[in-house]
Formats: C-alpha cells, sequence, structure tokens
C-alpha cells in the first residue's frame, strides 16, 4: 500500500519543526549560559578580590617605613604611637590604605594579651589598628617585633582582616 | 513543481533563520561591549596589581597589556578621604582605586619601577611607570642646574636591562639640532657622566617628537618659556623653587626632584579640559607625599616621646632627641600651596634629616640586627 | 528511510547538546577555587626570616638570635649557651617557638629546618645537611609547603661562614 503524500508531507513538517525548536532552545540556553557566566566571574573576583586584599595589606603594613625600622621589622613604639592615636590614626592610615579592615599586632614575648597604650608602654605585647569587628574574613602573618628600648626582637603574629 | 509542503518549508525556515540572527547580532553586540568594558577594567586592574607589586619588592617590571585598546585618557586622580583612582575620560570603564604612591604617565607598554626619596627619619617609597620616553636637556651650563638636572635624572628609571622592551632615554638639544650617544638616546649613566662636563647651548628649536619631553632649567624662567616642555628656575637655600609649564599660566612650586619628574613627565600636553598632564602628575605625587609625610611626622615625634619618657635627660641621646620632635611636630597639619610654606617645610625635614643622623651616628637610632 | 532520517537527526542534535553540557562541566571545574599560593608562599618564608631573626634571651654573640644558634648547632654544636649544648638549645628553641607560633595561630603543624654549607662535605662530596624538626615529613603524604632558601652569612673575626636554611611545613 502506498504511503498518503500529503501525510509524508505533514510529518516532514512536523520533523523540521521540531528541530527548529530545539536548535532555537539551545541557542537560548548558550546566550543564557554566558550570561551567567559574566556574573560568575564577576563574583569570583569579587571573593578573589577579598583575599587578595588581605594578602597585600599584610604586605603593606610589614612594608611600610611608618611603622617598620630599617630591619624591616615593626617597631613597637612607632605601632603603640598609631594605636595611641586612637580613631585618628586609623582613619588617616584608612585614607591610604583603603577601608574596612583591621589589623592586629601581637608579639609572643610575653603571656596574655595585653593591649598597648600610651600609659602601659612597653610593658605589653598587642596593638590593634582599627576596630575589630564581625563579620569579617582574616589571615595571619609570621612577623617580627622590635622592641625598642631593651633592643630585641620578639615572633609575632600579624592579623589582617577585611569586613564582608 | 515543489511540493507545498517544501515551499512552507523554505519560507518557515528563512523566517525563523532571519529572527535568530537579528537576536543573536543585537546580543553579540551587547555582550561584546559588556566583555570589551569588563577587559579594560581588568587590565587597569592588573596594571595597578602590578605597580603594587613593584612597590611592595623593588622589582622592575614591564607592563604591556595597555597596546589592546586606548588608555591615552586614563589619569590617576586624588580623591577626599578615600583612595585616589585611575580615571579613563570618555569611557565606559568605571574608576580604579589605586593604594600605591604612583606616578603614572599612559602608553601602549610602560615600565614600572620603584624610587625613594630619603628623609633620615623615614623613607618615602614610589612606584613609577611611564613608556618610552626620551628626555632633552638644553644646558645652560651652570652648576645649580647641573645639580638639578642630576637629581631629576636619578630619580628616573634605568631601562638598559636586556629583557626590558620600553626604553627611557635623553638628549641634549642645541638650537636646532638633538645630540644623543650614537644614534640612540643616552641611557642614565650616559647623561649622568655628560651632566658635569656640559656647557651652554643655544636654546631649543629642535621639532620634538610626541614622545620627547624638553625640560629646562634656568634662572630666568619667570620672563621666559621654551618651545614646549616644562622650565624649572633654580632652587633657593632651603631647596625650593618655582617651575612653569609651557602654555599653563600657573606657576608651581617644587621642593623636592619628584615634583620636577612629574611635572617633565606630565609635560604640556593638555586634556579636553585645559590641564596640563603635568598639572595631574603634580597633583597626585603632592597629594599622596603630603598625607604619608604626615602621618609618619606624626607616629614618629610621638614615639620620640615614648622613648625620652623611658630615658634620663643625662642620655647623650636626649639633647637630639628632643631637637628632632621639636623638628617634626612643625610639619603635620598644614597646607603647602606657597613659596614660604615649601621654605618653612624643607627647613624642618632638613633639620630633622640632620639631627637623625646624628642619632645614628651615636648608635641612638641604629639598631644592630640583621638576619 | 524518512523516520530514520528523523531519528538521525535528533541524535545528531542530542549529541550536540551532551557536548554542550560537558563544556559547561568543565569550565566550572575550571573556575574552581581562589589561588592561595601567594598568601601560602608568603606565609612560610615570613615564619622562616621571622624565626631566625627572633632574640633567644641569652647574650652570648653564638647563642643570641635564632639564627645564631642554628649557626652554633652546624659549625661548633658543642658549644655551650649557658648550661646546655647549642644544637639542644637550637632544636628546643625552634621547638619552642613554632609552638607558640601554631598555638597562637589554631593551627597545627609539622616542621622541618634543613641547613646546609657549600663549604663542608662528606667524603662523597654531598653537602653536610643539619636536619632540626621531624624529619618524616620529607616521605609524608601530606600537602607541604617549601619557603625559599634563605642564606645567612656570620663572620667569626677569622672567617665568613654561609648557611642555607629552608623550611618544609606540612598540616597535621
Amino acid at each position: 500500500m502506498e504511503r498518503n503524500p500529503a501525510r509524508k508531507g505533514q510529518s516532514e513538517i512536523m520533523e523540521y519543526i521540531v528541530m527548529v525548536v530545539l536548535i532555537v532552545a539551545a541557542i537560548i540556553a548558550i546566550i543564557l549560559f554566558l550570561s551567567w557566566w559574566s556574573i560568575m566571574q564577576i563574583e569570583m573576583q569579587g571573593s578573589k578580590n577579598q583575599n587578595d586584599k588581605i594578602v597585600s595589606l599584610g604586605q603593606m603594613i610589614m612594608g611600610d617605613y611608618m611603622l617598620i625600622n630599617e630591619q624591616a621589622m615593626l617597631d613597637d613604639a612607632k605601632l603603640t604611637s598609631l594605636v595611641s592615636m586612637s580613631s585618628e590614626g586609623c582613619e588617616r592610615l584608612q585614607a591610604l590604605l583603603g577601608a574596612n579592615w583591621y589589623a592586629k599586632i601581637k608579639s609572643l614575648d610575653m603571656e596574655g594579651d595585653i593591649p598597648c597604650t600610651w600609659g602601659n608602654y612597653p610593658d605589653c605585647n598587642s596593638w590593634t589598628i582599627c576596630e575589630y569587628k564581625e563579620p569579617h574574613i582574616a589571615q595571619v602573618f609570621p612577623v617580627n617585633v622590635y622592641r625598642k628600648l631593651s633592643d630585641k626582637a620578639a615572633l609575632a603574629v600579624l592579623e589582617v582582616g577585611v569586613y564582608t | 513543481m515543489l511540493a507545498i509542503h517544501r515551499i512552507f518549508q523554505m519560507i518557515f525556515g528563512i523566517i525563523v533563520s532571519v529572527t535568530i540572527l537579528y537576536f543573536l547580532i543585537v546580543y553579540s553586540g551587547q555582550y561584546k561591549q559588556n566583555q570589551e568594558d569588563f577587559q579594560k577594567a581588568l587590565i587597569l586592574k592588573a596594571f595597578a596589581d602590578e605597580a603594587k607589586s613593584v612597590y611592595l619588592t623593588g622589582i622592575s617590571t614591564n607592563f604591556t597589556q595597555f597596546y589592546k585598546y586606548d588608555f591615552s585618557s586614563c589619569f590617576i586622580k586624588p580623591q577626599t578621604k578615600s583612595l585616589p583612582e585611575m580615571q579613563c575620560m570618555g569611557t565606559g570603564i568605571a574608576d580604579v582605586p589605586v593604594d600605591t604612591p604612583l606616578i603614572f604617565y599612559p602608553g601602549k607598554q610602560v615600565y614600572i619601577s620603584r624610587g625613594s626619596l630619603d628623609y633620615g627619619w623615614w623613607v618615602y617609597n614610589f612606584a613609577e611607570a611611564m613608556p618610552s620616553i626620551t628626555f632633552v636637556f638644553n644646558p645652560e651650563g651652570s652648576q645649580e642646574e647641573k645639580d638639578v638636572i642630576t637629581s631629576i635624572v636619578q630619580l628616573i628609571p634605568d631601562t638598559t636591562d636586556d629583557w626590558s622592551v620600553v626604553k627611557v632615554g635623553f638628549a641634549i638639544c642645541d638650537g636646532g639640532s638633538l645630540s644623543n650617544c650614537g644614534d640612540q638616546p643616552c641611557s642614565k649613566d650616559d647623561i649622568l657622566s655628560i651632566i658635569s662636563s656640559w656647557e651652554a647651548k643655544t636654546k631649543c628649536t629642535a621639532s620634538l617628537k610626541k614622545s620627547m619631553k624638553l625640560v629646562t632649567v634656568s634662572r630666568s624662567c619667570g620672563s621666559f618659556m621654551p618651545q614646549s616642555g616644562v622650565c624649572i628656575g633654580y632652587p633657593n637655600t632651603y631647596g625650593v623653587g618655582n617651575a612653569y609649564i609651557q602654555g599653563s599660566g600657573k606657576e608651581y612650586v617644587w621642593k623636592d626632584p619628584l615634583d620636577l619628574v612629574a611635572l617633565s613627565l606630565g609635560g604640556s600636553e593638555k586634556d579636553e579640559f585645559g590641564k596640563t598632564a603635568g598639572e595631574k602628575l603634580y597633583e597626585i605625587k603632592n597629594s599622596a607625599l603630603m598625607a604619608r609625610l604626615s602621618l609618619a611626622a606624626d607616629i614618629t615625634s610621638r614615639r620620640i616621646e615614648l622613648i625620652l619618657r623611658s630615658i634620663s635627660p643625662d642620655n647623650p641621646c636626649y639633647a637630639s632627641y628632643v631637637s628632632l620632635v621639636n623638628e617634626l611636630s612643625g610639619i603635620g597639619g598644614k597646607d603647602y600651596t606657597d613659596l614660604s610654606q615649601m621654605d618653612g617645610l624643607n627647613q624642618h625635614l632638613n633639620a630633622a634629616k640632620a639631627y637623625f643622623q646624628s642619632l645614628e651616628e651615636a648608635g641612638c637610632e641604629r639598631s644592630m640586627y640583621g638576619a | 528511510m524518512n523516520s530514520k532520517k528523523a531519528q538521525s537527526s535528533m541524535i545528531l542534535i542530542i549529541i550536540v547538546i551532551m557536548i554542550f553540557v560537558a563544556m559547561i562541566v568543565f569550565l566550572l571545574n575550571l573556575a574552581g577555587s581562589v589561588n592561595r599560593e601567594t598568601y601560602t608562599n608568603l606565609y612560610v618564608n615570613n615564619l622562616l626570616l621571622s624565626v631566625m631573626r627572633t632574640d633567644t634571651g641569652y647574650t652570648d654573640s653564638k647563642c643570641k638570635l635564632v639564627s645564631d644558634l642554628v649557626f652554633c648547632a652546624y659549625f661548633t654544636p658543642e658549644w655551650r649557651c649557658g648550661n646546655e649544648r647549642c644544637l639542644d638549645l637550637a632544636n628546643e628553641t625552634l621547638h619552642k617557638y613554632l609552638g607558640v607560633f601554631a598555638k597562637q595561630t589554631n593551627s597545627s603543624m609539622r616542621y622541618l629546618f634543613t641547613v646546609t654549607t657549600n663549604t663542608l662535605a662528606t667524603n662523597e662530596g654531598e653537602p653536610i645537611t643539619l636536619e632540626m624538626g621531624d624529619a618524616s615529613i620529607k616521605t609524608a603524604k601530606a600537602t607541604k609547603r617549601y619557603s625559599y632558601p634563605l642564606v645567612l652569612t656570620k663572620s667569626d673575626g677569622f672567617n665568613q661562614h654561609t648557611l642555607k636554611i629552608q623550611l618544609v611545613v606540612a598540616k597535621n
């Protein structure tokens, strides 16, 4: 029995339409994927930027002659001077290095955590530059703190955090 | 004779294809523009990161990604109470914050290096980025001029490394002709050895390429201007002088060689608002330096007060510390804009450097540490 | 014949979509984690340098800094710092400082310092190596981080000695 030519034509048209619909769907899917990919790249860049910011802040603090001596060690008298300027010191430093971060330095040559002030220097071992706030992400760096009055270098921890 | 369903297929196919193509082209156009702006912002961010790396490590490098797009309108603009920003006029790129003290002059490929100004009690490090440029001098032959030019050349990077594609050189202009070293612009070492023995030349009238910056040092800058570039007046006893940019009616006060490098590098090229590149570099240089100098002076003077509290007045270091803290406390909190203020600033800085040197010599400030 | 042609077209489209999905999965994996290499390198190198520059509390020039102790331990291990041999004191001091550091940073790590010089070698020509710390790190399967070698030079008045010190750390 011969197939009806009209039915043959109809089925070919249906196949054709289904194929076109699938191709259009594939193209739309590609367009949506590319848009989503661009957004994801920006978000990933943001997260990478925060970690990069912490590392570069750490390097800036460890390398700035406002805070270190000629041997590239953090000077305890300079740190005490900065923290004793209270929020003014933080604001001026943030105008140079960017905002929304804090740094905490703790020298390991003393037990406990004794924040340094103008009054108790040099019998103290920690300095907090700018306010420690939650939420934040932070990293730690090994550093030396040079004790100016006793002319000794102590092992210390520098913690740098950025607010999220 | 075509079957009807074949005709339908053809017509339907054409309609669908045209529709799809139309949306694809429109979307691609937008996507391309978004991606281009995104790429430009990434390049600027990569440059800012590279400059920071050079600033932290002191290791010079070339940055060659600027060739991909036009960044000639980009410059760093100081902001009040926030980080300076890299702005590119007439483009859709968002401003990129720059937290490194940076003197930047755009080009397709730039050489990034680190320099420093040594104040004794503090060192100001900065990064400088410039494309292949030839600094052209028009000697007057006097000793003051030689000293000023030597101080400028010492802050310009030495690009003789084989790996560098960017070459910064020097030449001498005598009337209508330019002298190089052989057939190439002179290197930093070459020009430093030439400066000490050069003699006066006639006023420069040579035709200079866009990549050449004419730097004239003269005692008569106020009354005449060279054909292009900057004219730098001789310094007074405090090391302060005036400078002028060709085509700009303003007088700039310079107090250190970095002011002169900024003015010379930027030169007299104007933007669409009539502001010279030299003035923009001068502004960003002083904005970055003065903020840091002021904070460093305050921290150092408080540090000395802490030390003085713990040592007796009989201590041999005591008197020098007191003198130093008196000089440093005279520095911060002022807006230095005119010649007399700069004279005062340089007086304090020169005296502070001398007192700190005496503290180093006496062993009061010299640490014996090293690893 | 036509149904077979249609079926093969469908299969072709499905294959294209599968390739497309595989590409997405591959790209997602590539995008993966943030690069921590810079931070880790900085951490390990800073740790080595900072520990070496730290004061020990002794005033004898052979024992004053941790780096002095390392020189002493390598070249004159029997020298006495106070009542102790400097080789023993070097090991104790490194252990103490790294322990305090690990406690402060709420981390636990194993470490190994390897010390060599160009001027002393075995009969076979191999440089003499002094190891201080946990030697099992060398063969451990844990992720290890190596510092760049730190070159230190010290003069004892007559001779100049150079040591190359490297730190390896591994998280527990």
